[in-house]
């Protein structure tokens, strides 16, 4: 198996717990719910762009 | 091997989620995961590029690919927002999903060769024609 799978498997197995969690909260209180889901994806969006500006930072041009 | 990673994922994601869920809280939980491999993509990029083991100009072809789909994303968030606030008929989200499809294509096609296996797991779980059938509705 490639290492790079080996690598990628903690993140994605712990964003699906993450999300399954935030699901499962959400079913509890209704009414959180979609609000709750909207700002998971907003910190997610945000984290891909704060890692893109990092990388832009250590690669100039 | 690839087929018993995906397979308690996608039980996992399918047993837990809702059955009753309205139809926004699933299209936003597939955008969630969208996003979440589009993470995990660059932060591999990202890895590989600082120890050497995919050209730079791989990487940098990449990274841009990637932020092409999180521009289109921030967009999908914005759809999902308004049409949550103002009950829309989600035509906006709709016009997105084939631009996101797209997106992805790119950033597959720049994957390098070490990189092409971890794509395809995570296309089994970024399932367009699922997001398409789910926005039909609307």
């Amino acid at each position: 198996m490639p290492a790079v799978i080996i690598a990628a498997l903690p993140g994605i197995l712990k964003g699906i717990v993450d999300v399954v969690s935030i699901i499962n909260a959400g079913s509890q209180v209704p009414t959180a719910d979609i609000n709750t889901l909207i700002a998971k994806l907003d910190s997610l969006i945000a984290l891909v762009d704060a890692n893109d500006a990092e990388w832009r930072k250590n690669n100039p041009g | 091997m690839r087929k018993y990673l995906a397979v308690p994922i996608i039980v996992l994601t399918f047993s837990c989620a809702p059955k009753t869920a309205p139809v926004i809280n699933t299209v936003t939980f597939n955008a969630i995961i969208a996003e979440t491999a589009l993470l995990n993509i660059q932060t591999i990029t990202m890895d590989l590029d600082k120890t050497g083991s995919i050209p730079k100009v791989t990487a940098t072809k990449l990274m841009n690919n990637i932020r092409t789909a999180n521009e289109t994303m921030k967009l999908v968030s914005q759809a999902i927002k308004t049409w949550n606030q103002f009950k829309d008929n989600g035509a906006t989200l709709k016009a997105l999903l084939p631009i996101l499809k797209e997106n992805m294509a790119a950033i597959k096609s720049s994957l390098p060769p070490n990189m092409q296996t971890m794509m395809a797991v995570i296309e089994i779980f970024v399932n367009f024609d699922g997001w398409y059938k789910e926005t039909a509705v609307l």
